[in-house]
Parts: structure tokens; C-alpha cells; sequence
């Protein structure tokens, strides 16, 4: 799959994106996977302080929000797409 | 007195007569300030059938009641009058130090009428208040004029002014203040130039009282800790800007390219905020009493296009950048510049070079139209060349300085403008994000997103998500939005000040600066209350039901690539709910009984 990283999660992967081979069958899975790999300057912006998944970090399975759907439980597969954000906005 | 000065000051322009008159608190207190209370105030003064660039079309310039006080994110006015791009009431904020400056020197707003029989300049300082020639003045470009203005005034003066495109009467010319901040969208910069007012300069040693100095240092600190707490509030906006939105509209399929011919755009990612800080940012800059900062003080070394200003912020690097499909960021940088110097609106003034570059990729315009300039999508060069062009209104570009409906009008093909009300909508398709097409299609001032921003919930998730290509609860979701940000705009604060507080914080903001308790419910009903007043008023100017509508682009041609492929806007499906639950006929006429509820009867 390929993910994609924006904003202040860059400085912390070092890349815009990369292409990713993972066992994980969920969004919530590989999140906790690049948390890991990537440790808490990255999941600081995607977790909540106990840990669980962050409300307002914008995760896109295909361009598709999870949030809208089964949120940490979307199935998640080897051809996706994925866009992470951490909390940011504008107007 | 309290949060307000209670005093406006009244210039007729053509007598140049300048006199005080007390603020009518009744109406302040219904009406709350800025937008709402000149609203009130143009409603009951000026015939909204009248030209809006004749003498007969008034302006104001209003603070709220919070502005210049310290609670947080409160250095906002509005410049309010008739609008010649929309012919619909135009209300354009603005941020800086400019309305803080204007309570200090003890006033809440300045109405000017009439017309100055040649160039004048008004300069307040505190009780002083003169006209000033500016034959002198005129001419100049927006950073020159603010300097004249210092020099012949006081070197601290907060300038608000207009440049070339504002003097030759460009409908999508803006009013500038502080050189960098914009009083931007639907021509007000034309009606001040239409009064041969060239600017206003104020200097104000005063303050502004609270009425409840415990409650509302309770209440500014609440919103501060909020906001600060807030990931967007507090780190997001100021280390990226606005412009970090271009990758997630992108990547959501919803960022209009290329004249709204598609929703994405395969190469934004070098347009966005992340390649803004890396490579122009010198420092993030804030308004009055602004603890989020989501200006950019910007630098561009490229020779091309080599310059140091303010911005861009999302509207512009998208509306010079992917709608125009341009991914040359010193490029869009340098548009954004050009737009500040000349008094231009970026998103009209963006948009309507995408507009022209469809027409000449479509043949509809031709080289000779354009005078040799070939205005293909892409073209970065060229698109710079054209907003110079538009500010003087030279060759092609006087054309193109009436916006995109009476340029694709002109040449017989109005449906190439992406406008609503004849303004130009801004940076998010409606296709992809249902309910803010129907912000757009009812916006009081037309195409706009900041009257009712549903990307917050839509796309942001902040406070909560809805799915946005859904329709359900998007008319709900719109109201609530519009009346929230009607008062919110009209007690001076920011809107980005909701990346962290709501109704509540506002409200309890607002009883403590005046010392008059407002409920949330009272908060959000002078929202709608101000948005039926404004509503009133368009169709008395002859706007209808006709006129909540969409490009048929948008309600008839999917999105071609991206994450929305396939979608169109279904605003004719939300439409009649919106009507129904804003209390307003079949026609979109407020039905007596709600106008009763709101006491404007
Ligand atoms: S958030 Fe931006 S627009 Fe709002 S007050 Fe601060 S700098 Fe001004």
C-alpha cells in the first residue's frame, strides 16, 4: 500500500510518502504500527493521550474518511491508499 | 458605556460634513455590531434597489462590541454596503489592527455617503476628525498610499485604503488595510472608489470598558485556555496557515482544478502549506489579540517572481494554483503580492483568470481577444501578467476586472463563471462536499465559505464529523453555521477562533464586555436574525429564489478523478429543507410569522 504523510507528521517520517507492506487488516492497526515504528513525535498527533485513535487526525482509506464509516475498524488492504493528517485546518 | 463607544461618526462626502451621532443601543443590542448592526443600519437608510457605485450607496466601516478589547482573537471590522459585483448586501471582514484602532479612538463604525467631488482621505484621531485631499494620493498603489497616509498623519496611523483596481471601479476590487489584511470579497473596494475616498487613517488613545470585568476576564481566559488547547487553535493554523488544506481537499477529491473542470489536482502537494513553510515562510504573523496566528509573513527568491508580503492563504494559493492549474508556488505567491499592492480580491481575482483560461482553452476567447496572450491552463507567467493587467485595467485584463460572470457573460457563455450571485465561489467543489453547495447557492453575499463553514464538520471532523458526500442533516448543519458565524462576525471576533470555542464562549464573552446577559439561545438567534435581515434586504433588491442556485457545472457534470469521482452537487434536493426549516416560503421568502420570532416585522 501506499501511505501518505502530511504536515508535522513529514518531520517526523522524514518522507511524503512511502510504500508499506503490513500484516495489519485494520486502519486501527496500522496506526498502531507507525506509532510504533515511529514513536511518539508522530504519535502524538494521531493518538489520544490514552492511547485510543484521535477524533480530529484525518485518516483517508482511498480518500474516503474513516471516521465516516467503522472508523478504526475499516478494513484496510495491500493496494490502498492512505492519507494521514494530523488535527489541522484553515478557512 | 460599555464594550461599545456608542458613538459612529457620519461623513457625507458630497457636503463634507462630518458629524457624531450616539449609537442606537436598541439596535446594538439586537443587532450586536459590525455585520448584524450596519446591516440594520443599511437596511433601514438605504433603498437596496439603488446602483451601488452612485452616491446613493453608503459605507460603513464597523467594529463589534468585543473588538480591541483583550479577550482573545477580537481585532475584526467589517466594511458593509450595497455590492456592485452582486448587487446583494456585501458585508467584508477584515482582521489587522485596524478596527481595534478605530474603538480606541472612541468609535464603533464610520459611515461615509455621497461623493467627494475629488480625492479626500478621512483622518481621525480620536476626537479630530477631518477630510483630507488625496488628489496627491490617488494613483497609488496599496503600500505607497499607507505610507503617504503615515507621513501626513501620524507614523503609528492603522491605514485602510484602497489601490488602483478600488479607483477604476474594478467590481472584485477590495479595501486593504495594514497593507496586508483584506476587507476582500464582493467590490466594496469599488464603492470606495466610486466615492473618491482614497482611504482612512486612525489613531485612537482610548480603550475600551467592559461591564463585567470579573465575568469577562473569567470568560477571555476560558476562551484563550480553549483555543490554546485546541490542536488546530493552538500549533496548526500558525505553523502552517490555512493553505496546509490544500493536500486534504486534494486527497479528498473535493479541491476544484482547473475552473472547477475536476476535483483534484495530481501535482498540489507543491502548492500546499507543508511547501510553504519550507520554502517562503519568514514567520507566521496575527491580527489584533490573536493567539493562533495564521497569517505568513512570505519571501520569494525565485528572480520571476521575487517579492516579500503577506500570504497566501488557502483561498488564494488554490484559486492562482490548482483552479488555474498551476503548481509553480513562487508564481502564486507573487499573484497573492500583486493582488495586496493593486486592491484586489484573490479569490475573484484568481478565479476569474481560471474562468478566462476555460473560455480560451474552450475557443470562446481567441488570441486577438486577449491581445496576443495565450491564456492556457498552467500557464504560471501568464497568469501573474494578467492580475497586473486587471489592477489597471489595461488590454484584456479590463475585461476581466468585473469578475468572471461579466466576462464569460460577455461572450455570450455566463455558465463558465463558477460564481453564485455572481460571485465567485471559493476553494471547495461542491460536488465533493455537499453542504457547503448549499452555503454557497443561499450565502447572503453569494459564492463564500466563511458565512458557513460546513468544511469544518464536513471535511475537518472539528467539532464532529459528517460525512460529506452525504446530504442528511447538511440543511440543519448549514443554519446552524450561518447564524453562528452572523453573530460570531458581528461581535468582532475571528472565525478561526471556533477551532476551539463555540456559542457558549462567545456568549459569555459578549454579556461580559457589555454587561448585558445573552444566553447561547440569545447569541445564535441575533444570528438568524441578521442573516433573515440581510435576506430581506437581497430581495428587496430584486435577488430571489432564481438566485440560490449553482453553475449547472456542478449539478450536471461529475467530478472527473480523485476520491470524488462521479459526484455531482444535489443542492436542488437540500434546498426546499433548507427553506422549510429557516421558516421561509417555497420561494425562500421569510414567512411573517418567523420574521415576528425575530422581531423584525
Ligand atoms: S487566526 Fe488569522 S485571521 Fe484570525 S485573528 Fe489570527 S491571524 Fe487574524
Amino acid at each position: 500500500m501506499r501511505i501518505k504523510y502530511f504536515a508535522y507528521l513529514r518531520d517526523v517520517t522524514r518522507v511524503a510518502e512511502e510504500h508499506y507492506i503490513t500484516t495489519a487488516a485494520t486502519a486501527g492497526a496500522l496506526l498502531d504500527e507507525l506509532c510504533r515504528r515511529y514513536g511518539p513525535p508522530f504519535a502524538k498527533w494521531v493518538l489520544k493521550p490514552d492511547g485510543s485513535l484521535s477524533e480530529i487526525a484525518i485518516i483517508l482509506v482511498n480518500g474516503r474518511d474513516i471516521r465516516d464509516g467503522v472508523w478504526a475498524e475499516t478494513p484496510i488492504a495491500p493496494g490502498d491508499d492512505i492519507c494521514i493528517f494530523p488535527p489541522v485546518a484553515g478557512g | 458605556m460599555n464594550a461599545w463607544t456608542g458613538k459612529v461618526i457620519r461623513v457625507n462626502l458630497t457636503s463634507g460634513t462630518i458629524t457624531k451621532e450616539p449609537l442606537d443601543m436598541k439596535a446594538a443590542r439586537a443587532f450586536i455590531g459590525a455585520r448584524g448592526l450596519a446591516a440594520k443600519m443599511l437596511f433601514d437608510e438605504v433603498d437596496p434597489n439603488i446602483d451601488a457605485l452612485s452616491p446613493e450607496n453608503k459605507l460603513f466601516f464597523a467594529a463589534g462590541p468585543l473588538t480591541g478589547t483583550f479577550a482573545p482573537n477580537v481585532g475584526r471590522y467589517d466594511v458593509v454596503c450595497k455590492s456592485p459585483l452582486t448587487g446583494a448586501i456585501a458585508a467584508s471582514n477584515s482582521g489587522g489592527s485596524f478596527g481595534p484602532e478605530l474603538k480606541y479612538a472612541g468609535y464603533d463604525m464610520v459611515i461615509f455617503e455621497g461623493k467627494a467631488p475629488t480625492p479626500v482621505y478621512l483622518w481621525i484621531k480620536n476626537d479630530q476628525v477631518e477630510l483630507r485631499d488625496a488628489s496627491a494620493i490617488w494613483g497609488k498603489e496599496v503600500p505607497e498610499t499607507t505610507d503617504m497616509l503615515r507621513a501626513e498623519t501620524d507614523e503609528d496611523a492603522k491605514v485602510a485604503c484602497i489601490g488602483p483596481a478600488g479607483e477604476r471601479l474594478s467590481l472584485i476590487a477590495s479595501v486593504m488595510n495594514e497593507m496586508g489584511r483584506a476587507a476582500g470579497r464582493s467590490g466594496v473596494g469599488a464603492v470606495m472608489g466610486s466615492k473618491n475616498l482614497k482611504g482612512i487613517a486612525v489613531v485612537g488613545t482610548g480603550a475600551v470598558t467592559v461591564g463585567n470585568k470579573e465575568a469577562f476576564d473569567l470568560a477571555a481566559k476560558d476562551a484563550s485556555a480553549k483555543i490554546k488547547a485546541h490542536p488546530v487553535g493552538g500549533a496548526g493554523l500558525k505553523a502552517f496557515g490555512t493553505d496546509v488544506l490544500v493536500n486534504i481537499l486534494n486527497s479528498v477529491g473535493s479541491l476544484p482544478t482547473r475552473n472547477f473542470n475536476d476535483g483534484y489536482f495530481p501535482t498540489a502537494d507543491k502548492t500546499g502549506g507543508e511547501a510553504l513553510a519550507a520554502n517562503n515562510l519568514l514567520r507566521p504573523r496575527g491580527c489584533h489579540s490573536c493567539i493562533i496566528e495564521c497569517g505568513r509573513a512570505t519571501k520569494v527568491t525565485n528572480p520571476k517572481f521575487a517579492g516579500e508580503g503577506e500570504g497566501p492563504e488557502y483561498e488564494s494559493a488554490w484559486g492562482f494554483g490548482a483552479d488555474c492549474g498551476i503548481d509553480n508556488l513562487d508564481a502564486i505567491i507573487k499573484a497573492n503580492y500583486l493582488c495586496n499592492d493593486l486592491g484586489l480580491d484573490t479569490i475573484s481575482t484568481a478565479t476569474t483568470i481560471a474562468c478566462a483560461m476555460d473560455l480560451y482553452e474552450n475557443g470562446i476567447i481567441t488570441l486577438k481577444d486577449t491581445g496576443g496572450i495565450p491564456l492556457n491552463f498552467g500557464n504560471a507567467e501568464v497568469m501573474v501578467e494578467m492580475v497586473k493587467l486587471m489592477g489597471y485595467r489595461q488590454g484584456f485584463g479590463d475585461k476581466m476586472a468585473d469578475g468572471s460572470y461579466r466576462l464569460a457573460d460577455a461572450y455570450g457563455h455566463p455558465e463558465y463563471s463558477m460564481s453564485c450571485k455572481k460571485q465567485e465561489m471559493p476553494a471547495y467543489d461542491p460536488r465533493g462536499v455537499q453542504g457547503i453547495g448549499l452555503h454557497y447557492a443561499t450565502s447572503n453575499r453569494g459564492g463564500c465559505h466563511v458565512r458557513g463553514y460546513t468544511i469544518a464538520v464536513e471535511v475537518l471532523g472539528n467539532p464532529v464529523k459528517m460525512d460529506q458526500h452525504t446530504i442528511d442533516g447538511k440543511p440543519e448543519l448549514v443554519i446552524t453555521f450561518q447564524n453562528l458565524t452572523a453573530a460570531l462576525d458581528s461581535t468582532g471576533a475571528c472565525l478561526f477562533a471556533t477551532f476551539g470555542i463555540g456559542g457558549d464562549e462567545l456568549a459569555a464573552l459578549l454579556s461580559g464586555a457589555t454587561g448585558i446577559q445573552y444566553t447561547t439561545a440569545d447569541f445564535m438567534e441575533a444570528g438568524d436574525r441578521i442573516w433573515n435581515l440581510e435576506r430581506m434586504w437581497n430581495l428587496t433588491a430584486g435577488l430571489s429564489s432564481n438566485d440560490d442556485v449553482l453553475p449547472e457545472r456542478l449539478l450536471k457534470e461529475p467530478i472527473k478523478s480523485g476520491a470524488s469521482k462521479g459526484e455531482v452537487s444535489r443542492l436542488n434536493e437540500m434546498l426546499p429543507v433548507y427553506y422549510t426549516l429557516r421558516g421561509w416560503d417555497g420561494n425562500g421568502v421569510p414567512l411573517p410569522e418567523k420574521l415576528q420570532s425575530l422581531g423584525l416585522a
